[in-house]
């Protein structure tokens, strides 16, 4: 089996606490621009009371829904896959079926 | 370490980025025919941008080192125009006489309207008749689960299609393995906001290995860069993979897919004892 026929068996990734000290400065650094993002939009309602877009724009209700599906324990390793079908959901009446 | 750009819009990008590139290792870039941002009107200004590329861009690598290919295709937005598309087509077969094209390229969908499909599957079996390589686009963010489904709803129906020479750019978790199961060629496009990050790349190439899997920076005149290629590199090193299996990756995998047309000259490298 030449390199290039690996399975995904055969591949040797991190361990638990290498992907910690790997990841986790990088990680908390995204986590705290979701915080800034979710901040913002709430001073925005705070400043802007009579703009409903956080109650009734699809894009704000996937958020949500993602932070759920991030905030879950996910029986297998597939969180990105579910956050991206869920973010498929977005506009789907726009589409022109081919 | 050596590197293969394989999807790589140098029309868009500066000479410094080539100088880099050079630098940093990059001996060749494959240009793919792409959407130059706005809808071109006449069919002669696909013509002049197939010369640009196949004639003008080759010369331009060259003064840097770096080996230009090309591919030549109507772009998943512009096929919404079929007339126009449909003149294109007819001149693409004289591209592919050009020494430094390899194929079909990048065609796909875009928002999958029935004008693109048609133009798709068109660019399909031109690439099927004339024996070319076929490279892909599949959609972007919230289009990209139905296009690349219906794109290989599609290829299904092409029963002459070889899926060897199939390659389906800017994958991502939700899509990945459904065109794994087919046996087509898979690529990663790093971008900095969209498509996918070098984290996430190797993070597939750990879960579904690295056999058929091509990645790239794309690289176009919107936010990108061609550097995310070596971060990719840098993040698949840092993980403890060696010098030879991002070898395979990042330089040999490229050489397995666009070798299988002649006109491409590198062959896959050893650069570490079994």
């Amino acid at each position: 089996m030449t390199a290039s026929q690996k399975t995904a068996g055969a591949v040797k990734i991190l361990s638990p606490q290498k992907v910690l000290n790997a990841y986790y400065l990088d990680t908390r650094w995204h986590l705290l621009e979701v915080a800034a993002m979710l901040d913002r939009s709430q001073r925005a309602q705070l400043a802007y009371p009579e703009d409903e877009t956080m109650g009734t724009d699809l894009r704000a209700e996937l958020l949500r829904r993602a932070l759920t599906i991030l905030a879950s324990d996910s029986p297998e390793p597939n969180r990105a896959e579910r956050l991206l079908t869920l973010f498929t959901e977005l506009d789907p009446k726009e589409r022109t079926e081919g | 370490m050596f590197i293969i750009q394989p999807h790589y819009h140098a029309i868009a990008r500066t000479a410094q980025d080539y100088e880099r590139m050079a630098q940093s290792g990059v001996l060749c870039v494959a240009e793919p025919a792409f959407w130059a941002g706005f809808d071109r009107k006449y069919p002669e200004t696909f013509i002049d941008y197939f010369r640009q590329i196949t004639e003008f861009e080759p010369t331009r690598a060259a003064q840097y080192g770096i080996t230009h290919y090309a591919w030549v295709a109507v772009n998943p937005k512009e096929a919404e125009n079929p007339e126009l598309s449909r003149i294109v087509l007819e001149h693409m077969p004289e591209f592919f006489k050009k020494p430094n094209v390899l194929g079909v390229g990048e065609t796909g969908l875009h928002l999958s309207s029935k004008n693109e499909c048609d133009i798709f599957e068109e660019q399909v079996q031109l690439a099927v008749d004339y024996d070319q390589l076929l490279l892909i686009h599949t959609p972007h963010l919230h289009d990209k689960l139905y296009g690349t489904k219906k794109i290989l709803e599609i290829l299904a129906g092409f029963k002459k299609l070889n899926p060897d020479k199939v390659w389906i750019d800017h994958v991502e978790e939700h899509t990945i393995r459904p065109i794994r199961e087919k046996g087509y060629w898979t690529g990663f496009t790093l971008y900095p906001i969209t498509k996918c990050t070098a984290a996430r790349a190797c993070d597939m190439l750990e879960v579904y290995g690295w056999d058929r899997m091509l990645i790239n920076s794309s690289a176009d005149w919107g936010p990108s860069d061609p550097f995310t290629l070596q971060e990719a590199v840098l993040e698949f090193r840092r993980r403890g993979h060696s010098v030879q299996e991002a070898t395979e990756i990042f330089f040999n995998n490229p050489c397995r897919y666009l070798g299988q047309n002649p006109k491409f000259k590198f062959k896959p490298i050893r650069i570490e004892e079994e």
